[in-house]
């Protein structure tokens, strides 16, 4: 089953390990032509099939659509789901984060001209590894959208010390704690900022 | 006072109307609360105002400034207490009287040192700014908003705080040409 959703070179594991845990500000990792190319194609066409839900706070503006096992009849994102919370994908994230997870949570998200996420830190309990996968396509610096990292002095953040454009095809994962501080930057044009996002729990 | 605010505000049967209002809803937004000529001088010195960013990542990003004299003047006069107690129904004695600028990428964020009070806050806003564009104070119970100030030029604000009312200024996006500044300030 991994073999058929991740490029053949994510399948050595040791290597990924040491990039993980040594990333500042915090342990992260980006993971580029992540997903078998044309099961991602599929992926994001199903995503944008999917009804999305607006939502707003003091924190957020964007579009989002819940997936769970039952909650989407597409077939493509049923089967997207179900590889996302096997027992091998489960392993290789185990072994890349060096923490153990068992579960999933996963939603779709759109964020559209001007949407944003502010600076938190995604603790919640059973929270343990954050993901993304990027969905979208032809970002560019001018476009915004970047994830940021901050950089925390006493737990608290300070200020951007790295900025990931979101790129198509990427799985980003960073494990949760008090310096796991983050944003999605402002969409600054029309084009949709895509991606399926959630946490592996422990 | 007289001088420098709408003559409208002053007239006995509406000051009766605006305390009906308020009482009702919580909240009123008096808008060309200022003569013309007065909110221009005032528009000219908050302009002029140095300002200090104050940016906690996970709490709030924006500026602040001394209250330009002419008008504190106005704002801690009897008259206006006065004006503002027949509203409210409450003796004004304002606290932590500021002007704020919440420019592109400014915002505040609820958290859970955040606390409520039993009271009231004070909105006078330089700038009129479309709500698509961020920007606006909204007041939360439980989780859901109950308020929303949408900052109009030379329009004061008066809301009713309960203890339980959480509040924050939302982000401003891109769209917005103008900063939000206005004066802010509340008391119990």
């Amino acid at each position: 089953m991994l073999g058929a959703w991740i490029q053949s070179k994510y399948l050595k594991q040791k290597d990924l390990k040491v990039k993980y845990s040594s990333n500042q500000p915090f342990p992260h990792t980006v993971l580029r032509d992540f997903f078998n190319p044309q099961k991602i194609e599929w992926v994001r066409s199903a995503l944008l099939k999917e009804k999305f839900v607006r939502k707003e706070s003091d924190l957020f503006s964007f579009y989002q659509t819940r997936l769970d096992s039952s909650s989407s009849k597409n077939p493509v994102l049923k089967e997207f789901h179900s590889f996302f919370s096997s027992k091998e994908f489960l392993s290789f994230i185990s072994k890349v984060t060096n923490t153990r997870v068992s579960s999933i949570d996963m939603s779709g998200f759109c964020y559209g001209n001007a949407d944003h996420l502010l600076s938190h830190d995604d603790r919640l309990e059973g929270r343990k590894i954050a993901y993304v996968v990027n969905l979208t396509k032809d970002f560019t610096e001018k476009d915004g959208g970047k994830l940021s990292l901050f950089e925390t002095k006493n737990n608290t953040p300070t200020k951007i010390v790295k900025s990931y454009l979101p790129t198509f095809n990427t799985l980003f994962l960073f494990t949760v704690s008090k310096k796991s501080f983050h944003q999605v930057d402002e969409v600054l044009s029309p084009k949709p900022r895509l991606s399926f996002g959630g946490w592996f729990h422990g | 006072m007289a001088s420098l605010t709408n003559q409208v505000y002053l007239a006995e049967e509406t000051i009766t109307a605006m305390r009906d209002e308020f009482l009702k809803n919580g909240f009123i937004q008096l808008s060309d609360f200022l003569t013309q000529s007065f909110f221009s001088q005032c528009l000219a010195s908050v302009q002029k105002s140095s300002f200090t960013k104050k940016y906690v990542p996970d709490r709030f990003s924006f500026s602040e400034a001394k209250i330009p004299a002419e008008i504190s003047k106005l704002l801690t006069s009897k008259q206006f207490a006065d004006f503002v107690s027949s509203i409210v129904g409450k003796k004004l004695s304002l606290k932590n009287l500021k002007i704020l600028s919440f420019s592109h990428k400014d915002y505040t964020l609820l958290h859970d040192n955040l606390k409520g009070y039993s009271g009231f806050d004070l909105v006078f806003d330089f700038n009129t700014i479309d709500e698509s564009c961020g920007g606006f104070t909204s007041y939360v119970r439980n989780g859901q908003e109950v308020v929303r100030i949408v900052p109009i030029a030379n329009a004061l604000t008066l809301i009713k705080r309960r203890k339980d009312m959480l509040s924050f200024v939302k982000y401003v996006n891109h769209r917005s040409e103008k900063s939000r500044i206005f004066i802010h300030s509340n008391w119990c």
